[in-house]
């Protein structure tokens, strides 16, 4: 049973208001899911936060993750092609399982990795296009989920944001193809962190994993999107030694 | 279902090659994307390095050729954006969009093109050309061409970025996207971050050392992430 949120309803209003002010002010991808994956944390109360849409050519891809046991748990559903998120896609459906222990028959592979990860309970929603499914927002949490029918529709409403912020277009009729672009733009961005992680690492002589620790850490301490972080790396804009700090001071 | 798509696309894209060299490949796409996209009347695929440095590779007849010809010499045009924004660029009215590249847009509509759809030919931060597609009448690439465009653009990459030859094709991992080949960009950053060099460099000096090897980049790319090949390696181009 998730524990009593206070204030849920002003959170849930502030969050709303900060997405809406993005999704006005014209900004796009990573920022919004970035601010979308956080809310749901907030209002919703879970532990953590991942997503995963279509990628136009094929598969499942990660989006988004609020931190790296979330992403281990969606590349996870991507890579293996089981669990609920997956599964939800495919359906174009809700799918609750309050408890994974009680679904190991279902999805062998995922239910007894993601309760290693620490995760005991999923809520998987899909994310609608036209009545389509393109992707699906996933509410990871540490013990077992029983969400109410508000929560529920708060969810659901955050889920339609995170649409809405892949595919910034008005016209209804041209969104499907502004998703693909945008899909595949965020999927570049993938790419381009990785080049960042290993510029990091190769600079400063530390592992890959390392190296993606700090430069996240940075990225919410700073309140900068993973993605203008890593451009920064790659032009140089960046001093590494900052990096290096923001790691210290926490460790 | 991500297979399918891929492995039809690919093997028509293996069944056109007659010369097994980067501009053999680059033809069989053109060919290929102008079969099997039903929206899509010609394409050409182009190596840029710079906005204003290209080199056509392929293009499926003079048509296209003349297009591209035409963004280069003015050095504007969606396929020169989707180049600088890195990512897709798809105009389905080039009339509408008259106002995003006039001088363009001018002289394509007198060379009769409506519709244009950009896609750029990239690794993360690593650009590397586009595949342009043009057609005669207005329009939108429907969603199934939209799907097999993205797949067409990621084997255009792939087969540009790894050395093969006809006979080994099958070498080359097709159920991969491009976007899974994560390794190869954590490498390529180490070697760029260790030797101080761009990562265009850094990457030309893995895929040379892959090819000498006569192993795969990504192979490679794995033995640099897992330190099983020192980045010093990399210290000669």
């Amino acid at each position: 049973m998730l524990g009593y949120v206070p204030e849920q309803h002003d959170f849930f209003t502030d969050a709303l208001a900060e997405i809406t002010g993005l999704l006005v002010s014209g900004e796009r991808g990573e920022a919004v899911l970035q601010l979308i994956d956080e809310a749901s944390m907030r209002v919703l109360g879970v532990a953590a936060v991942g997503m995963l849409v279509i990628d136009p050519r094929g598969g499942i891809e990660v989006v988004a993750a609020s931190d790296e046991q979330a992403r281990f748990v969606e590349l996870l559903q991507s890579q293996v092609d089981e669990g609920p998120c997956r599964d939800c896609i495919h359906a174009n459906e809700v799918i609750n399982v309050p408890d994974l222990a009680s679904a190991r028959n279902r999805w062998p592979t995922f239910a007894p990795a993601a309760l290693a990860a620490g995760f005991r309970a999923v809520h998987a929603l899909p994310l609608r296009l036209g009545g389509r499914s393109v992707g699906g927002l996933n509410l990871l949490h540490t013990g077992e989920l029983w969400l109410t029918e508000l929560q529920q529709r708060l969810a659901q409403t955050f889920a339609d944001l995170a649409v809405l912020g892949l595919s910034q277009e008005r016209d209804a009729a041209r969104r499907m193809e502004r998703l693909a672009e945008e899909t595949l733009g965020a999927l570049n961005d993938r790419a381009m962190m990785g080049q960042a992680v290993g510029l990091v690492a190769g600079t400063l002589d530390i592992r890959p994993e390392q190296a993606r620790m700090m430069i996240g850490l940075y990225a919410r301490r700073n309140a900068r999107s993973a993605r203008d972080l890593a451009q920064a790396v790659i032009d140089g804009r960046l001093d590494l030694a900052d990096l290096t700090v923001a790691a210290s001071e926490t460790s | 279902m991500t297979g399918q798509r891929r492995r039809r696309l690919w093997e028509s894209i293996a069944d056109r090659v007659v010369t097994p060299d980067h501009s053999g490949w680059a033809q069989a796409i053109c060919a290929v994307s102008v079969a099997t996209l039903a929206t899509v009347e010609a394409s050409a695929l182009t190596l840029r390095a710079k906005p204003r440095v290209q080199e056509v590779l392929a293009s499926s007849d003079g048509w296209s050729a003349k297009l591209e010809e035409t963004q280069y010499t003015l050095g504007e045009g969606p396929g020169i954006q989707a180049f600088v924004d890195g990512g897709p660029v798809l105009v389905d009215d080039l009339a509408a969009e008259h106002a995003r590249w006039p001088v363009f847009a001018e002289a394509a509509l007198r060379l009769d093109a409506m519709a244009v759809f950009a896609f750029p030919l990239q690794v993360g931060a690593i650009r590397i050309g586009t595949l342009n597609l043009y057609r005669r009448r207005p329009g939108r690439l429907s969603a199934d061409d939209l799907a097999d465009s993205a797949v067409l653009v990621d084997l255009a990459t792939t087969a540009l970025l790894e050395h093969f030859d006809a006979t080994e094709h099958a070498a080359l991992d097709w159920t991969r996207p491009i976007g899974s080949y994560q390794d190869i960009n954590v490498a390529t950053g180490m070697i760029a971050g260790r030797l101080r060099i761009s990562l265009d460099d850094a990457f030309a000096r893995l895929r040379g050392h892959a090819f000498a090897d006569d192993r795969s980049v990504l192979k490679v790319a794995r033995d640099v992430v897992e330190r099983r090949i020192g980045l010093d390696r990399f210290a000669e181009p």
